[in-house]
């Protein structure tokens, strides 16, 4: 029998004889290897957890930069790949619905219900969404209950309903100016409306410090003061959100649009600023053009409405604003073609009856253009008419 | 920091990997909390003229000139009526035949008695012009200190053609004619006649203009009402601003009331013939100007209305037609009515035509109606640049005139706001001064406010406004009305630089009223049109003179005289730098 020992063991370049025992400083050396290697394996894993693309996480994501479009995507696409997901399910109601798409927000509501059955989640989500669309009642409800309750769950996304539907009843958006009474009474519920809807906003913005989030709530805090026409403050709450976030489109518009009064210069500068970021927006293109006609920049306001002919050859508003222009500067005939266009295809708006009569008095048609200047007449007549029952 | 041993450096690696990528994922995914930033400063704005570091065209002299006159509204009684929202005005006219103009200020008034609702008047004033823009109160020598009512506007002609100038004085419940006679010492009084010559008006009655509308060589008066405000039709109106219980109730809450058209009979009696035109209650007047705008020699009137239509009266021979609608001149460009307080015309643009001028309230462009010809106007705000002032302020007194002596008619505007508590701004507000420039297809006005001097730096209510050549050196001056506040006198001393200038007086035959008559200037490079105009302005009168800053229009080579009742004369070319008089059949014009 040979001995073990009769050939030496080869050396390695460590200096430990190949087949020695093992010293128990190399054992110790291997295991903290060993430890090693599962550390690093559950890092990475736990870092891959943190970073791998998550359709769910990543909708959290858009969701905190107040994304809605992008969230509803992601949360789709997770959707797809794990229909029972409770979780993305819900959160794509909820996302429907602070995008104030309330029949998709309904709809998936329903779907939600019919997988998982009504859960404490869903009756929340549910209440949040009648309160947001408008309900005097759910309001009142979720602000009692929600808002002004410590501790309460979702509190936040309970104030950003409440204060969505608060604003949709008593400051709606895209809403004229209103006339004598009318006028004041908007002004009392906005009145009566503002106490409770300044609460819901501090709640948001202490509970939301995410840039987006806050910049959405300095835009209600201006929407509140520009309802109530405290135009300083709400000029300072639109400041204060730009500052935050120089690049938010809709609060630089909001902006824009709010010192036009005071300054025309200083709106035509924020414009131009939002059309160099987005050259492909008309709704800019056109404010622009009309700050330019306004300040009497003729030839720079044309270019703009050129351009949005050039796309668009029915474009209506421009059809009219540029038929205005070609009217200042004494072109009738130029006009007559625009304004005719603009007026077959909106005949029953009182802008484009207006525009046109003011093109026949040009023309030497007074006729014609009190025949225009009667039908716009007659159409806000019809329009300041209450609505028949 | 020691160094990490060899053995461990795998460890750190892997610990230093995790924790970075741990960092970075809580980074990634943590939310920013926003950091306290100063509010967005406004986008700088684009190179465009160079600052003003020239003189200021207009100088505050209200301290030395002796003018210490104020106009008062009540508003210190919380009464908060529609009433005090109007203010008063001022007339600059040489009542002594001195040969400088003297200045009547309008005192307005306010509420006495226990509940506050009895009216006063606060005393108007009239100053005489000593000369070197130093003046003298001589309102009770001139038998003014009567026992004034709530007093709104002045209007000044020579109603019975004897060669003074009288006025009239509006205000609410009442208007009345004082005419100008010799004092027994040498020197000139004025003497309430309007009750005497059957000139009375009752209800509200402000903005007021002469003029001869029947061709008979008197000077008819046109005199606008307001509505139907009394202490008995007085709503509470709640502030347009939320969380404030009250403010002034806007023109809408009350009607209109029809305007009056005061017949001059010869100068010895007057009717009102409103109903023999057609007038109708549809527009709560405030500023009228009477001035030839279709070129037919005769004295049209053009009324502009608060929250109501403009009126526009084609003089048909001695019968006013309303036309405002029609001419294009009743509404902005939106056909909408404004909220119409001062008024002006003007040929601005070297047409020969005169365009009207308004200025609104606010969240409205101040008017310019360009004078196409053929009794067809044009809304060109936004053409001519009007725009670029904004829309938050609210006009009153108003007028063209060649501020800085080139030639073309500059336009100067008082505003202040009727409410207490408007909404986007203060209620007292800046005046601008509009330069007449070369622009964008043609004449355009700039907003040169920045060279107006002190006056134009500071916000104020501004209400009445006349322009006149105070101390005759050829340079428009200013004289401002302010609600609550004392009158401004603005000197111009910055803005004419060495442009010659021709100042002309026009006189008829035996005192005919001159209103709607047209004066042009032809020079050798170009000719200049003037009007002569009775009213304009907001409740206020201005210089009777015809100036004409001369620019850059060549020498001077005759002016001709566009009568009111159709003949036409021309002089030669008289020197330029001083005042003449242009007598009607005379060839010659004398120099003042």
């Amino acid at each position: 029998m040979r001995s073990r020992r009769s050939k030496p063991a080869p050396v390695t370049p460590a200096g430990h004889a190949q087949g020695a025992p093992r010293p128990r400083r190399w054992t110790r050396r291997r295991a903290v290897y060993a430890a090693l290697a599962v550390l690093v394996g559950l890092g990475t894993w736990g870092v891959w957890e943190w970073v791998r693309p998550d359709p769910l996480h990543e909708a959290r994501a858009a969701l905190d930069r107040r994304e809605f479009q992008a969230a509803v995507g992601l949360l789709a696409a997770r959707l797809e790949a794990h229909p029972n997901d409770r979780v993305a399910f819900l959160l794509l109601a909820q996302t429907a619905r602070r995008a104030s798409d309330f029949n998709r927000a309904r709809l998936i509501q329903g779907d939600y219900e019919k997988r998982f059955g009504v859960t404490p989640e869903l009756e929340r989500e549910a209440r949040f969404l009648r309160a947001q669309a408008g309900s005097a009642t759910e309001l009142n409800r979720v602000f009692a209950e929600f808002v002004t309750r410590p501790g309460a769950p979702d509190a936040e996304l309970a104030a950003e309903a409440y204060i969505e539907g608060k604003l949709r009843l008593v400051a709606p958006l895209g809403e004229g100016r209103a006339d004598g009474d009318t006028e004041e009474a908007a002004l009392a519920a906005m009145e009566a409306a503002t106490p409770d809807l300044n609460r819901a906003i501090e709640r948001w913005l202490a509970g939301r410090p995410g840039t987006a989030d806050q910049v959405q709530g300095l835009l209600w805090k201006a929407r509140v003061a520009l309802a109530l026409n405290k135009h300083a403050d709400g000029l300072a709450a639109l400041r204060e959100a730009l500052a935050l976030d120089p690049d938010h489109y809709e609060t630089r518009y909001q902006l824009a649009q709010g010192v036009s009064q005071i300054d025309p210069h200083g709106t035509i500068r924020h414009f131009e600023k939002m059309h160099q970021a987005r050259p492909d927006d008309q709704r800019v293109r056109f404010a622009l053009a009309t700050s330019y006609r306004t300040v009497g920049r003729a030839a720079d306001a044309r270019r703009h409405l050129d351009t949005m002919l050039a796309r668009d050859p029915n474009d209506l508003s421009a059809l009219v604003e540029l038929g205005h222009l070609e009217l200042d500067a004494g072109n009738v005939a130029a006009a007559e073609p625009l304004l005719k266009k603009a007026h077959e295809r909106a005949p029953n708006i009182p802008e484009t009856n207006l525009a046109l009569a003011r093109c026949m008095q040009l023309a030497g048609k007074p006729d014609e253009a009190a025949k225009y200047r009667k039908r716009a007449d007659e159409i806000a007549v019809a329009r300041r008419a209450p609505p028949k029952k | 920091m020691p160094a990490v041993p060899r053995r461990y450096r795998p460890l750190a690696w892997c610990a230093g990997a995790v924790a970075l990528a741990a960092l970075v994922a809580v980074l990634a995914c943590s939310r920013s909390a926003p950091t306290a930033k100063a509010p967005e400063p406004e986008p700088e704005p684009a190179p465009s003229e160079p600052p003003y570091t020239g003189p200021a065209w207009f100088k505050d002299v209200t301290e030395d000139t002796g003018i210490r006159a104020t106009c008062r509204t009540g508003e210190e009684a919380d009464q908060y009526t529609i009433l005090e929202s109007l203010g008063a005005g001022v007339a600059l006219f040489d009542y002594d035949g001195d040969g400088k103009l003297d200045v009547f200020v309008v005192g307005g008034g306010y509420f006495d008695g226990p509940t506050k609702t009895d009216l006063k008047g606060h005393p108007c004033k009239l100053y005489r012009n000593l000369g070197g823009l130093k003046f003298e109160d001589v309102t009770d020598k001139a038998g003014l200190n009567v026992a004034w009512w709530y007093t709104h506007g002045v209007a000044v002609a020579d109603y019975d053609r004897d060669g003074w100038p009288d006025f009239v004085v509006t205000g609410f419940g009442r208007v009345e004619l004082f005419h100008n006679e010799p004092d027994g010492m040498g020197g000139r009084k004025f003497v309430a006649v309007g009750a005497k010559l059957g000139l009375t008006a009752t209800g509200w009655c402000t903005g007021a203009a002469w003029g001869d509308t029947d061709g008979d060589g008197f000077p008819d008066l046109y005199v606008c009402r307001y509505c139907d405000w009394s202490f008995a039709n007085n709503p509470q109106c709640k502030a347009q601003t939320g969380g404030i219980p009250r403010d002034v109730c806007p023109p809408q809450k009350f009607k209109p009331v029809v305007h009056a058209l005061f017949k001059n009979d010869g100068g010895k009696a007057f009717r009102d013939v409103s109903a023999e035109h057609n007038f109708k209650p549809d527009g709560c007047g405030l500023g009228v100007v009477i001035v030839d705008v279709n070129g037919d020699g005769r004295p049209d009137v053009y009324v502009a209305n608060d929250a109501t239509n403009n009126f526009l009266f084609f003089n048909r021979g001695g019968r006013l037609e309303e036309k405002g609608l029609a001419a294009g001149v009743a509404v902005d460009e939106s056909g909408l009515y404004n909220g119409s307080m001062g008024t002006d015309a003007a040929d601005y643009d070297g047409t020969g035509r005169a365009a009207i001028w308004v200025t609104n309230f606010q969240g409205e462009l101040h008017a310019l109606y360009h004078n196409l010809g053929g009794e067809v106007f044009d809304f060109r705000s936004r053409k001519v640049g009007i725009g670029a002032i904004g829309l938050s302020r609210v006009g009153f007194g108003t007028a063209f005139a060649d501020l800085d002596g080139d030639g073309w008619e500059d336009l100067v505007v008082a505003h202040g706001h009727v409410l207490r508590h408007p909404t986007g701004g203060t209620a007292k507000q800046l005046p601008v001064l509009f330069h007449n420039a070369p622009g964008e297809g043609g004449r355009v006005f700039k907003d040169v406010s920045n060279r107006g001097g002190a006056y134009f730096k500071v916000p104020a209510l501004g209400r009445g406004l006349a322009v006149g050549d105070l101390d005759n050196d050829g340079r428009p001056d200013l004289v401002v009305t302010h609600s609550n506040g004392a009158v401004a006198v603005l000197r111009n001393e910055g803005a004419t630089g060495n442009h010659p200038w021709l100042g002309l007086r026009l006189a008829g035959k035996a005192h005919r009223d001159l209103v709607g008559s047209t004066v042009t200037v032809e020079g050798e490079k170009r000719t200049l049109t003037r009007f002569v105009k009775g009213g304009s302005s907001y409740l206020s009168a201005s210089d009777p003179r015809v100036l004409f800053g001369l620019g850059d229009a060549g020498k001077v080579k005759r002016v001709t005289v566009k009568w009111s009742w159709g003949e036409t004369q021309t002089w030669d070319a008289p020197e330029v730098g001083a005042y003449w008089e242009l007598k009607e059949g005379e060839k010659a014009a004398k120099k003042m």
